[in-house]
């Protein structure tokens, strides 16, 4: 009899689920549509949103609005968004009231690619190095100023020609996303003329997801939900990567974004590769420690990237 | 069911049309490999060709784009600041110019005074045709951080920009010719620019098919498609992007030649198809590729290797049936030696052979069955004479056999002095062995002999024995004497050099005492009535045949009544088992123990034939046996 009960409830709770109307959730990825954010648009369209309550759409920058997806976040026309730690970081210390409630990466994918070999940080003085105007690359003047470097900057939008065309000596690139345009372009990368950032001194993990203080306050249960269902993309998306790939590239096709198949699948692996944590070796979506996180807001307080330490508890609070 | 067996004409036609095909294939593979190559190697060239022509003419068009831009160029300077001639200049670069599907003249920051972006830009609408002016430039598209801008701003040289997609007006991808314009000083102050778009290309260069399922690509500086059959390929796909789903190293190699500016060709695979691809650079640093499908290349060959083929395949056909027939023809007195060996098996000795008139192996196979036909009739009739005389042999020697075995004595019945028992078991139809017994009154007289040799010879002697015992006997002769005689009688004309053991004995039923004489005999055994069996003690006379003057010695011995008195000849003791080991003296001594006073003689003697028996396990008789037996 007890069980009879308890299967009824069961049956009945997940009926009401069904029938419950899904809570509207605006989630704005920080970039346009690629491979990038294959997790979420898999949850999406296999209904692991839906199955959380949660009826997500998609509000890309670049595609569907100007700006940054902090400025739709700031503007309230996005109540999720996903920014880069330091990024982040640098809207709190300006007084943005925005938290992290969930760390996607665990290690940051910047590089940079010359046209000759930069073993060193100090290789790249007096380089003219090409930066995205947008930001995203905030590691670099922590460690200008870490290294004492001294490169001309040249703004780019997000098109890596200037580099392939001799325009500028470097670029700043993704991991997962210049760098393999750069390498689909070229065919071949002398492996001497890259820098991985993630390999000197600073741990910045870059990919995590944010809200509001008030959205945070009142949304909980919503923020937990798109999580558990944002986890279990990803893990679709590991599992079935030509089908997450596949997927995806409605999206891109949607936003007459210039990429490919092959491009599209590269850059989730690497993405899947940026998400293991060093320490545990598995994708676990790890809290950032205070440890690494105020190493990172001391080091961008000295390079003046901030002017206004931030708390972490504040920052990344933990009930 | 029958089995249906293949004629020898049919096999060795197959035979040789087997080794001619491979041959045939052998070549035609050769031929058709060299076929190939040279006409892969023509459609190179001939693709190669055509692709020059093809790079000649888009760089036409291309150059027409960048001499009207360069023009526009030209007429901008002393105009900068008037908005209305820039806009109008803009436009009549994209009426004028078929190709050009948009036009800016887009100046650097804050050029003319409160004016962050100043960019006079036409622009033909994709859908509705229609001409339509504005100005580029707004914080939502920075044209300052356009590849377009950007690169010829930075490189201060005029450059062709990747595809990309124009939102700012075209709403199509495009490609753009910027130049940089610089002042009297020589400082950049603004970009002309001229879009084309990568349709029109696209369709250019669809028509260009020098093979069936040929295709034309054009790839700029990046490896991005400028255009292509697949119109998905110029939206963000890659040469090399393409060539990584290809998983085919050859076309990554080329492309990265291509991206370098390098001419040449190359040869890949995708989806289990072969290809091959010429490649060359443009002027402005792009590439373009006439890229072939093998098959198509080669369906000229194909088909040249299909009509050899069926004009072989009919050629061997009949080239079966020719030399079918040729080698029946040739083989037919085969068949018919065939049939005369048949008949010659079946005892037809004389059965014809067929004629050949040629001179060859046939002919020589035939003097062959000629020469064997009367080797074998002459073999058979040898065999029969030979049968004949044998048969003839045994038929006498049977008949010597019987007259041998006559000259013994069989019917003991008669003799009632002693219960007396012999057998005789000839090693061949006629042997030398001989026994005799004979009573007078109350004596009982007998004999045992053993002619050395076997056979005729031994039988003739044995017969002459056997006479001169009948003849030198007779009442009062000592036995010695007896011997001597038969040994002077046998020794005299013995030139053959025969010779005979011979044990005389005599016995008298009354006082029971044995008078005997031996001549080189095997000892008698005695078996008292009650005692241990016994050799009988003997002087080692000489045998008889010999030497004529021997004077022989005669023996005595006191036997009691009952005792039994054993003779026999030397069959008995050297008889063999098939081991090669003989009865000898201790079996026979063993066998005599066996023997009790009830047995009669002919019990005795039958006991002693199967003991025999039994251990020479049916091993071939080597000597005559003979066995006397007396029971007084």
């Amino acid at each position: 009899m007890t069980r009879l009960l308890t299967l009824i409830t069961l049956v009945a709770g997940a009926l009401s689920v069904l029938h419950a109307e899904l809570k509207d959730v605006v989630f704005a990825p920080q970039w346009i549509p690629q491979a990038q954010f294959a997790g979420y648009y898999v949850a999406k369209e296999k209904g692991f949103f839906q199955q959380e309550g949660l009826n997500v759409t998609f509000n890309h920058v670049g595609i569907n609005s100007k700006g940054t997806s902090l400025d739709l976040l700031k503007e309230g026309r996005a109540h999720i968004a996903g920014l880069q730690l330091m990024q982040a970081i640098v809207a709190r210390a300006q007084g943005a009231p925005i938290v992290n409630f969930c760390q996607v990466t665990q290690i940051s994918g910047l590089w940079v690619v010359a046209h000759r070999p930069i073993p060193e940080l100090k290789d790249l003085n007096h380089m003219h190095i090409a930066r995205w105007r947008a930001g995203h690359s905030e590691l670099f003047d922590v460690l200008s100023h870490e290294f004492n470097l001294d490169i001309e900057w040249v703004p780019i939008s997000r098109s890596v020609n200037l580099f392939i065309y001799g325009a500028v000596d470097a670029t700043l690139c993704y991991s997962y996303n210049e760098y393999l345009g750069l390498l689909l372009s070229m065919g071949r990368i002398p492996e001497e003329n890259v820098l991985r950032c993630h390999d000197h001194v600073l741990r910045a993990p870059e990919d995590g997801l944010y809200v509001t203080e008030q959205y945070y306050r009142d949304n909980k249960p919503t923020l937990d939900a798109f999580v558990r269902a944002t986890k279990k993309g990803w893990d679709y998306a590991a599992a079935h990567p030509e089908e997450a790939c596949a997927i995806t590239h409605k999206y891109v096709e949607a936003g007459h974004v210039s990429s490919n198949p092959v491009m599209e699948r590269m850059m989730l692996k690497e993405c899947l590769r940026l998400q293991v944590n060093p320490d545990t070796g598995r994708r676990d979506y790890a809290r950032v420690t205070e440890e690494v996180f105020n190493k990172l807001v001391d080091a961008m307080y000295r390079a003046a990237v901030i002017m206004k330490k931030v708390n972490y508890r504040e920052m990344i609070p933990h009930e | 069911m029958s089995k249906h067996r293949k004629s020898f004409a049919q096999r060795l036609s197959l035979i040789v049309i087997a080794l001619i095909s491979v041959l045939f294939v052998g070549v035609l593979a050769i031929v058709a490999q060299t076929c190939r190559h040279l006409i892969a190697d023509e459609a190179t060239k001939s693709a190669a060709n055509l692709l020059d022509a093809t790079i000649a003419d888009v760089e036409k068009e291309l150059h027409s784009v960048e001499v009207a831009a360069t023009n526009t160029s030209w007429m901008v300077e002393g105009h900068e600041d008037d908005d209305t001639y820039l806009q109008n200049l803009t436009r009549k670069l994209v009426e004028s110019n078929e190709h050009i599907v948009g036009c800016a003249v887009a100046f650097v920051a804050d050029y003319r005074a409160g004016r962050h972006y100043y960019a006079p830009y036409s622009w033909i609408d994709a859908e509705t045709g229609e001409v339509k002016s504005t100005h580029l430039g707004s914080e939502s598209y920075d044209y300052f951080l356009m590849d377009w801008f950007q690169i010829p701003t930075l490189t201060k040289k005029a450059c062709w920009t990747e595809p990309y997609y124009d939102e700012e007006g075209g709403e199509q991808w495009v490609c753009t010719y910027s130049r940089p314009l610089f002042d009297k000083d020589g400082k950049l102050y603004a970009v002309v620019t001229a879009d084309i778009s990568l349709e029109w290309l696209s369709q250019k260069f669809d028509s260009i098919h020098p093979y069936k399922d040929s295709f034309t690509v054009l790839i700029s500086r990046n490896g991005s498609y400028v255009s292509a059959p697949d119109r998905s390929w110029l939206r963000g796909a890659t040469i090399f992007s393409v060539a990584a789903e290809k998983e085919d190293k050859r076309a990554w190699e080329a492309s990265l030649n291509m991206v370098k500016g390098l001419k040449g060709s190359a040869e890949f695979e995708d989806d289990g198809k072969s290809y091959i691809g010429v490649y060359g650079p443009l002027s402005n640093g792009w590439s373009a590729s006439i890229i072939c499908p093998y098959s198509s290349v080669l369906a000229r060959t194909t088909e040249m290797n299909l009509v050899v083929l069926t004009v072989a395949l009919a050629g061997l056909f009949g080239l079966f049936l020719l030399c079918r027939a040729s080698i029946e023809r040739a083989a037919s007195p085969l068949r018919k030696f065939s049939e005369s060996a048949m008949s010659i098996a079946k005892g037809n000795f004389h059965t014809k052979l067929p004629e050949i008139k040629t001179d060859d192996e046939i002919k020589q196979l035939r003097d062959s069955f000629d020469y064997m036909q009367g080797s074998l009739t002459q073999y058979i009739q040898d065999l029969k004479t030979t049968t004949a005389g044998k048969q003839r042999l045994e038929s006498e020697l049977n008949i010597a056999h019987d007259i041998q075995m006559q000259m013994l004595p069989k019917n003991f019945a008669d003799i009632t002095l002693a219960d007396v028992y012999a057998d005789i078991h000839p090693a061949k139809e006629v042997g030398g062995d001989l026994y005799d017994v004979t009573s007078r009154k109350n004596m009982l007289y007998f004999a045992v002999g053993d002619v050395s040799g076997k056979g005729v010879s031994a039988a003739l002697i044995m017969a002459i024995t056997r006479s001169s015992l009948r003849f030198v006997g007779g009442h009062g002769v000592l036995l010695s004497d007896m011997v001597g005689k038969i040994n002077r009688s046998l020794t005299e004309n013995n030139e053959s050099g025969m010779f005979v053991t011979l044990l005389l004995g005599r016995f008298n039923t009354e006082t029971h005492v044995l008078d005997y004489c031996n001549a080189g005999h095997n000892a008698p055994v005695i078996i008292p009535r009650n005692g241990e069996p016994y050799f009988l003690p003997l002087i080692s006379n000489l045998v008889v045949g010999v030497m004529d003057d021997f004077q022989f010695e005669m023996q005595s011995r006191q036997l009691q009544e009952g005792d039994t008195i054993v003779m026999y000849t030397d069959g008995v003791t050297e008889a063999e088992d098939p081991d090669k080991n003989q009865y000898g003296e201790d079996r026979l001594m063993a066998w005599a123990r066996t023997i009790t006073p009830e047995m009669s003689a002919r019990e005795a003697t039958d006991r002693l034939s199967a003991d025999l028996k039994r251990f020479t396990r049916g091993n071939e008789q080597n000597d005559d046996i003979t066995i006397l037996i007396i029971r007084t």
